[in-house]
């Protein structure tokens, strides 16, 4: 069962100005463009279906969107189409062949996958091989059935999964099935592995401005997606969850049809963010910034898994909320007390409140699918000793100072991953960093040393490559995208057009436009500097990492993950 | 951090010893210890130049600047080890030798100040509001000047400001210049500001409703320009120490080459 709110933008307008695609599509995706004849073979896939190309305006044609933002791209058996620790913000759509979608409780297997299609003449000698060659057969077989899950959309994009074999969680994905959806949207982790399932796979590889622009323009595309998002994102929120690592994927997929899959926020929400810091609500009022998720003293009736985003957990006290950590990806809530409750047939109330910080996709597993999953193994949540089990243990930054946490939630500074955190206990304002960081940026500094204080901790404008980087969203080239594999936000230059989107999107104020020249020295066909969007990208491609920090002669600077409250406390004291 | 400084000390303490030890065996078979040790002194002090070379050198990739922060202390503390054992614990007694002895001492008591005045002095500026970067604290100054000029010139005309003005003339203006009581902020002493604060209260008898209100923002002018002003003593002390440390360890140097030249000049350099 899925509901929610939609994955709305946040934004009314067009997400990219009329005319700006031509700036993209000067560097097409592929090596070139896709032929017309390959774009239509590609538009009768079911997702496109109800998409009408007139709703499209005259500069940003349906095919050509197709045609240019998105290529074909051609596997063998066993070839990676993208690994679960990769970032992604394509979609894929398979066209011929099919491939085989895997989570790391199987990566000895996807070992074997990887392999196998290249070296099955010696494997074929070892058994254990033979059983994996057996499993390809067998969901092989499975492929070429009509898919009849209740997940599926109606379209063919069937969710992912597999159950033929209840002991793997791989999942086979034939013609016209959609995948890499839930990343795209949210420009996150991949999640799961995906490899060529045979020979000569052709698959369509769509990237997120096309993935953007058609979302915006087809509705019917839109609710596809989003439904499609909603059920690959429940699936793989489930599989990637540690609890349920002991259970076979039928069983899952049990537990995935009773929860609800919900999303709270927009996609888009830093612009109200900023608009919340520039005028706060004199009332206080914060339910249109951080959505209700679950109110304090509800009726515990089901736990709650938190998908994507981030979920402050708080606890009313006289007339304001008092913040006691905050939740993200992966994390459970009230898993604890569902179970007390039902083994001594008590009924629980939600000690906390729960808000969304902006945008999280949670899912409801509800008290019947616990129940049944206890009743399938009475520990199967590990009597309690789970660490995800223990109740609000999973709650972060219960360590941290009262008004570190708040500062750190309320700033939204948890979305930071490697946020440049300065001592200024410790600074001598030498400005060695930004020294450090000019000369191996052509000499302009990509960070400035000043921002948000609280005591002697100084976040500074610096790009903290966000779990949740809402500045790739309204991107209008894609200039701004993710490292693939190391996940850094990082823009590339040659195809930024200094539109400014993603420097007003930055709820930190940590990407600025500056003017720069071309690469080769000259000032482009213009004869004038252009504007470019700066911002710290980790020094990216240099081993030694950030300049920046290797600069500090005082030790002041810090890149500190604060999603990871643990980890900061701990580097926190190692500093005193 | 407290373990950081036991190895460090630790390390620079068994390199000094070893050093010390192989110096005594050079004793030992009848050679002049003074030249092995002026050798190990010479490299020490060479060393340390390495310091404020891999600061401007960001992009090679030689290591996080901390830890040469740190070899540049610790070597310190061996090199001035060193120069006790070198010159025999004696003064010296010509004068190049006296000039080198002088900007020694003056690079290390230098260096020990500077070491203490970075750890010291940042804990110290997060004191005030707000931090402001050194170089922008003319701007911010001149800023406040105008705005406490428009007030006062805006209050002649229109109320009885003779005192406001009188006051203005004798003493805000030259407040507002430049920066004033650098030493009084050094010592965290609240006097100057007390001072001109109630030189300014005790107007406030004189004034009518509109000047009362000039008073006030001209207060609060006098209070951020006293913050400016405890930013920059402060600040500004960051920097000048290096003013000392830097021209004296360069004039060591070039004092040190020619000691060495002269020394083998006049000895058989075994």
């Amino acid at each position: 069962m899925l509901s929610g709110g939609s994955l709305a933008l946040g934004r009314s307008e067009p997400p990219a100005k009329i005319g700006m695609e031509q700036h993209r599509w000067k560097t097409p995706f592929g090596p070139t463009p896709i032929s017309p004849a390959a774009v239509s073979r590609i538009v009768s896939s079911p997702i496109f279906d109800g998409i009408e190309p007139e709703d499209f305006p005259d500069d940003l044609p349906f095919t050509e969107i197709i045609a240019r933002d998105g290529r074909i791209i051609r596997f063998d058996q066993g070839d990676q189409i993208f690994s679960e620790r990769d970032y992604g913000d394509s979609m894929f759509i398979v066209l011929r062949g099919h491939v085989e979608s895997m989570t790391s409780s199987d990566d000895s297997s996807r070992a074997r996958f990887a392999t196998f299609g290249r070296e099955n003449s010696w494997l074929q000698s070892i058994p254990i091989f033979n059983d994996v060659r057996q499993s390809i057969e067998a969901m092989t077989a499975v492929m070429s059935r009509k898919p009849t899950s209740p997940h599926d959309t109606g379209t063919g994009e069937k969710a992912a999964e597999n159950s033929s074999n209840p002991d793997r969680s791989a999942t086979t994905l034939g013609k016209h099935e959609v995948f890499g959806v839930s990343s795209a949207l949210r420009r996150s982790l991949r999640g799961h592995t995906v490899v060529a399932g045979a020979d000569n796979t052709f698959v369509f590889e769509l990237r997120w401005p096309g993935v953007r622009d058609l979302r915006f323009w087809s509705t019917d595309f839109r609710t596809r997606m989003d439904a499609l998002y909603q059920v690959q994102s429940c699936i793989h929120g489930l599989r990637r969850c540690s609890l349920f690592n002991r259970i076979d994927h039928s069983t899952l997929r049990k537990v995935a049809e009773q929860s609800v899959f919900e999303t709270y926020g927009e996609l888009g929400w830093s612009h109200r963010f900023q608009r919340h810091v520039a005028n706060p609500p004199s009332d206080g009022d914060s339910d249109n910034l951080e959505p209700t998720i679950s109110g304090q003293g509800e009726y515990l009736q089901e736990c709650i898994l938190v998908c994507s985003g981030f979920v402050r957990v708080s606890h009313k006290i006289d007339d304001g909320e008092l913040t006691l950590g905050f939740l993200t990806s992966g994390d459970f809530f009230g898993l604890e007390q569902l179970i007390a409750g039902i083994r001594f047939g008590e009924s629980q109330r939600f000690e906390y409140g729960l808000r969304a910080c902006g945008y999280a996709d949670v899912i409801r597993i509800p008290q019947q699918a616990v129940e049944f999953l206890l009743k399938m193994d009475r520990d199967m949540f590990g009597d309690h000793d789970h660490p995800n089990a223990k109740g609000y243990s999973a709650v972060r930054g219960i360590g941290l100072p009262q008004s570190l946490l708040d500062f750190i939630v309320d700033n939204r500074f948890l979305n930071g991953t490697s946020a440049m955190v300065i001592d200024t206990d410790r600074c001598v304002n030498c400005d060695d960093c930004v020294r450090a960081c000019a000369a191996t940026h052509d000499n302009i500094p990509r960070f400035v040393r000043q921002g948000k204080t609280h005591h002697n901790l100084m976040v500074a404008n610096a790009c903290m490559h966000c779990t949740d980087p809402v500045c790739m969203i309204d991107c209008p080239t894609g200039a701004i995208q993710r490292h693939t594999s190391s996940g850094n936000v990082v823009i590339d230059n040659t195809t930024c057009i200094g539109c400014g989107a993603c420097a007003s999107a930055c709820p930190y104020g940590n990407i600025r436009m500056e003017a720069t020249f071309s690469p080769a020295g000259d000032s482009g066909e213009s004869g004038l500097e252009r504007l470019t969007a700066i911002k710290c990208d980790l020094c990216q491609g240099q081993s030694s990492g950030p300049a920046c920090k290797r600069a500090c002669p005082h030790d002041a600077i810090m890149r500190i993950d604060l999603s990871n409250a643990e980890k900061f406390s701990n580097k926190l004291q190692v500093a005193r | 951090m407290i373990w950081r400084i036991v190895r460090n000390g630790a390390i620079a303490s068994i390199v000094a010893g070893v050093l010390y030890a192989i110096v005594l065996l050079y004793d030992t078979a009848l050679r002049d210890p003074r030249l092995l040790d002026g050798w190990i002194l010479f490299s020490a002090i060479a060393f340390q130049l390495f310091f404020s070379w891999r600061r401007k050198l960001p992009k090679l990739r030689l290591g996080h600047v901390t830890g040469w922060m740190q070899a540049h202390i610790y070597c310190g503390y061996v090199t001035a080890a060193f120069f006790a054992v070198h010159t025999q614990f004696t003064l010296p007694d010509t004068k190049l030798e006296w000039s080198m002895w002088f900007l020694f001492i003056l690079v290390v008591v230098s260096g020990v100040v500077g070491a203490f005045l970075t750890r010291s002095i940042p804990a110290r500026l997060q004191t005030k509001s707000r931090l402001v970067a050194i170089e922008n604290i003319p701007a911010l100054q001149a800023q406040l000047a105008r705005e406490v000029d428009d007030l006062v010139i805006g209050s002649v005309g229109e109320i009885r400001a003779s005192a406001l003005t009188g006051c203005y003339a004798q003493t805000l203006h030259g407040f507002f210049r430049k920066p004033r009581n650098i030493l009084a902020h050094l010592q965290q002493s609240q006097r100057p500001l007390r001072t001109i604060c109630d030189e300014l209260d005790s107007l406030d008898r004189y004034l009518d409703k509109p000047g009362k209100e000039t008073l006030r923002s001209i207060r609060s002018c006098i209070v951020a320009k006293d913050d400016l002003d405890y930013q920059y003593a402060h600040q500004g002390l960051l920097v000048a120490w290096l003013f000392i440390h830097i021209p004296a360890a360069y004039g060591m140097i070039a004092l040190s080459v020619v000691h060495v030249a002269t020394v083998y000049a006049y000895t058989s350099g075994v």
